[in-house]
């Protein structure tokens, strides 16, 4: 295995903001787009790839959980238990702006297990709160009249009588 | 830089012709990186209320109360495939759902609900003698991503000569522990609230692990045994204990004691 990794080819990602990293091909085979590009072109990739979607700071953080992943499936051991400190670490960290910007990045990226963790930690960030919250934290405005806000919640309360009878 | 100019200008992101990633992949026109209506995508919207709706009914409800857009994903057949029936009993009982909430259901059921596929075909395999057509419904809450399905299908496949391996494969998908100890517990709540005509047999001739080197091989019955004696182990211990475990094969030949025992009379 290290005999390979030692010499493992390194490819170069270039941001919107023109920042380059340099990843190894092992971990661009997880993001799906840069790898889609990769199997397209015909000769090696040098030259490094553009991604005019992304950010140097989702890409940045995209490529630490990246990283701490590969590293964590190498130690079946510990797999496990590091891998559920730092994804709850990961999830802790980040803002809701910057929650919603990964979300992006990673679906243009198309990082598929990156994207269903992301998802679910909205849907752990959501739980139990208001209707004024998700409408806070997804940036969006009440476009219901009276009245069909109104009929919505009459057709939804034996859900919320359901909680409060238990 | 034509790029730098995006960064200028981030309310609209805009898409060079040539040389780019992921053609197919780009945001619609409308999408915007402040916090404007329609930040996300429809899609993405489906699958975030997907693990909302497995989550919480009521949490879906909220999400449905936002806005018009919010409530058109959310009515995506995904979201109510995945719908929780935590609120819903077992073994559902007609007389006490409302009408509005047998439409709900109605319209899971039509859906695919995986929640509802793995109850009846729990139902069906262990108490009401459709074996055939509760294995099949297990079977596609498993190959759906339904956690509980997943062991109880990788167990039953592993008690058959046959398929043993693929049931092996199965459990192995499962494997972080934390998840097999939930489902198991889950799944023995499910196992007691049932009449049990159909029981899980075990074949304690072969076990799945017949390596000569592997140093813990056949030793999981007398393990099992013994565990089952000290009944102050707690299930962290045991957890710890599983983890210095490395051969697969072991592990799954314990998980297999340890599910048939939930099927034995208790006192």
């Amino acid at each position: 295995m290290s005999g390979i990794s030692d010499t493992e080819r390194m490819i170069t990602l270039k941001t919107v903001e023109g920042t380059l990293f340099d990843v190894k091909s092992s971990i661009a085979k997880d993001i799906k787009t840069v790898q889609a590009f990769i199997d397209d072109s015909d000769d090696d990739v040098t030259s490094p790839i553009p991604l005019p979607n992304v950010f140097t700071r989702e890409l940045s953080r995209i490529l630490d959980y990246l990283n701490n992943h590969h590293r964590f499936r190498s130690d079946i051991e510990k797999a496990d238990e590091e891998m559920a400190r730092y994804d709850a670490e990961f999830a802790k960290s980040m803002s809701h702006e910057e929650l919603k910007a990964l979300i992006l990045a990673a679906n243009y990226l198309n990082v598929k297990d990156l994207l269903e963790f992301l998802n679910q930690t909205v849907a752990d960030v959501i739980q139990n709160k208001s209707v004024e919250f998700v409408r806070n934290f997804f940036g969006i405005e009440n476009d219901y009249t009276p009245e069909e806000e109104e009929k919505l919640r009459n057709e939804n309360e034996w859900a919320f009588n359901g909680v409060e009878q238990d | 830089m034509a790029d730098l100019g995006v960064i200028n200008n981030k309310k609209q992101m805009k898409k060079k012709k040539k040389q780019q990633v992921g053609q197919d992949h780009v945001f619609p026109s409308s999408c915007s990186f402040s916090s404007g209506i329609k930040f996300l995508p429809n899609e993405l919207l489906v699958e975030i209320f997907g693990k909302v709706a497995s989550q919480s009914i009521v949490d879906l409800c909220k999400v449905k109360l936002s806005c018009k857009e919010f409530l058109k994903a959310a009515e995506n057949d995904h979201v109510y495939q995945r719908a929780s029936m935590e609120n819903f009993s077992l073994v559902p009982l007609p007389w006490f759902t409302e009408q509005k909430e047998c439409w709900f259901l109605k319209r899971c059921r039509e859906s695919g609900n995986l929640e509802i596929a793995y109850r009846e075909g729990m139902v069906e395999y262990f108490s009401s003698g459709d074996v055939d057509r509760g294995l099949e419904k297990l079977k596609k809450a498993a190959m759906n991503g339904h956690d509980e399905g997943k062991y109880v299908y990788s167990m039953i496949l592993m008690c058959s000569d046959k398929e043993r391996k693929q049931g092996l494969e199965l459990f192995l998908t499962l494997n972080a522990s934390t998840c097999i100890r939930r489902c198991r517990k889950r799944v023995k709540y499910f196992v007691r609230s049932l009449w049990l005509n159909n029981i899980p047999m075990l074949n304690h001739h072969s076990f799945l692990c017949s390596s000569n080197t592997c140093q813990t091989s056949g030793k999981m019955m007398l393990n099992y045994n013994l565990n089952l004696s000290t009944k102050w182990w707690s299930s962290s211990d045991q957890d710890q204990w599983l983890r210095t475990i490395s051969c697969h094969y072991c592990l799954a030949d314990y998980e297999l004691l340890l599910f048939s025992h939930i099927f034995q009379p208790h006192y």
